[in-house]
């Protein structure tokens, strides 16, 4: 599904984040990339998503070579993603207003794209959401929490076969995060989608991540992945097998290149 | 406000108006009650000052939005572009305009064109300023988001740029449309024969008619409190969200 190939990123010259950097995702996985902050997690993502494109080497996905975002891919972030001039439907519907505003193209919307009755996709995806009641409410109205749901809705209401999140639950209490958390492994299962992660919180990761990818500290340039088979399990969490996990992820994410005396963050 | 609010305040502005007219008993400050009949008397005559009046202000806003929010959204959108214009924009925008009007005037004459000039230079840059600002503001997280749904530069300024502007054009509009209709004064007292400025001047200054100059006075606040009633109610209606709780 996914391949980086050779792939370099530098925001200042001679300082690479990334450095020849090779990777692959298969169709279907569930990957959690886990690192500290500044540590370039946010780029690779942002390189998959198609929003900043590699100084050197290749992004591929589905075997095509990413330049710009790609239709099928969905993309969650953290906060603030939402217009807050519109309700939870209007923002939920706002990707398929996009699509019938473009066509389908081919470029902005998958060229097989049929325009469709916006309404009832909408209606689906928030009720799948539970945020129904939620339609005519402004973001700033709601919590965190709904806001984060709503959003997602926006996004599977495009049917991604590729969802890239973004620290999707780091601005949520504890009850909530673990909800979107069981939500997020749901919904990657009966959509089929690969799914890539991006959390700076170990325990999200290892719930979460049937693969795990660390990233110390940068340049990157080689991809430290760890298996975890049992992620997504729903008792996952009160088994050892969890915590010993947790332990091998964190230590290899300070043990994993060690920094640089004058390193410079990236994000 | 509350509709009860501003009709109580209003009639404490006409009683006290008319307990220093009575104190005062001078031709140059009528009873409202004179100026009220006034008005019903000239009605015919008074609108149509009122009429041409009103159209200059609403040609002047329209001209006004379409100039400065294209370019305040191209400004915040493109900080070369803001690098090149925005010392520009800094020196001409607390200078105040009304000291262009002789300039305005030299160069376009006494004509419609120039008072409408004079009002768009005005709420130019109210409105330019504040659009800049609030598209340069918009967070990344939001524009990344609506592009990775597949929007291109055109989506962009339909779905995001275009609707996050209309608070600040709202709100300055608000805020400046006052200044805006006192400059519509200034600019009817010269060499014009239409406009509540002209019936007020010529009232005033040749025909010695104090009701009459009363009458336009109290219309031109009327312009003005309706404007300011407009783009209040727009505001309502349109960023609803931003009164939501």
């Amino acid at each position: 599904m996914i391949q980086l190939r050779d792939v370099t990123f530098a925001y200042t010259p001679g300082r690479p984040v990334f450095d020849r950097f090779n990777w692959s995702v298969g169709q279907g996985d569930t990957w959690a990339v886990v690192g500290a902050s500044g540590g370039g997690k946010t780029t690779l993502l942002m390189m998959l998503a198609g929003l900043r494109i590699p100084t050197g080497g290749q992004v591929l996905i589905g075997g095509q070579a990413i330049t710009r975002p790609r239709p099928r891919t969905g993309l969650v972030l953290q906060e603030y993603g939402l217009l807050p001039w519109a309700t939870v439907a209007e923002n939920v519907a706002l990707g398929l207003r996009l699509r019938n505003y473009y066509g389908p193209d081919g470029r902005h919307v998958p060229s097989d794209h049929a325009v469709g009755p916006v309404l009832e996709q909408v209606r689906f995806w928030l009720a799948r959401l539970g945020i129904e009641a939620l339609r005519d409410r402004y973001p700033g109205q709601i919590s965190g929490g709904q806001r984060q749901r709503t959003a997602i809705a926006r996004t599977l209401v495009l049917e991604p076969d590729l969802l890239l999140m973004d620290e999707p639950f780091a601005a949520l209490d504890a009850p909530t995060r673990e909800d979107l958390l069981n939500l997020t492994i749901e919904l990657q299962r009966e959509q089929r989608l690969t799914l890539v992660v991006v959390t700076h919180n170990i325990e999200d990761a290892v719930f979460l991540g049937q693969h795990i990818l660390v990233l110390g500290n940068p340049p990157h340039s080689e991809a430290h992945g760890i298996d975890n088979p049992p992620a997504g399990a729903p008792d996952y969490r009160s088994q050892p097998t969890y915590y010993e996990m947790c332990a091998s992820v964190r230590r290899l994410m300070t043990t994993q290149h060690p920094t640089p005396a004058g390193s410079r963050p990236a994000g | 406000m509350h509709r009860r609010d501003l009709l109580l305040t209003s009639v404490i502005v006409l009683l006290a108006w008319q307990l220093f007219a009575t104190l005062i008993q001078r031709d140059i400050l009528p009873t409202p009650l004179q100026v009220a009949q006034t008005i019903v008397a000239q009605f015919g005559i008074l609108g149509q000052h009122f009429i041409a009046s009103a159209l200059r202000v609403i040609i002047s806003v329209i001209i006004a939005i379409a100039l400065a929010v294209p370019a305040g959204l191209a400004m915040g959108q493109m900080p070369r572009l803001d690098r090149i214009f925005s010392p520009l924009v800094y020196i001409v925008y607390p200078i105040p305009k009304i000291v262009f009007l002789p300039i305005v005037l030299l160069f376009f004459g006494a004509t419609d064109f120039s008072k409408v000039l004079m009002i768009v230079l005005i709420l130019f840059f109210q409105i330019l300023v504040p659009v800049r600002d609030d598209a340069a503001g918009l967070r990344p997280e939001l524009l990344n988001s609506v592009k990775s749904l597949g929007a291109g530069r055109r989506a962009l300024f339909r779905f995001v740029y275009l609707p996050a502007s209309v608070p600040a054009v709202l709100t300055a509009l608000r805020l400046s449309i006052g200044t805006a209709v006192a400059v519509l004064y200034i600019t009817e007292t010269t060499a014009t024969l239409l406009g509540l400025g002209y019936y007020i001047y010529l009232n005033a200054s040749t025909l010695f008619d104090y009701p009459a100059t009363y009458a336009g006075a109290v219309s031109m606040g009327v312009l003005g409190l309706l404007s300011y009633f407009v783009a209040d109610w727009l505001e309502r209606r349109l960023c609803r969200w931003k009164f939501a709780t």
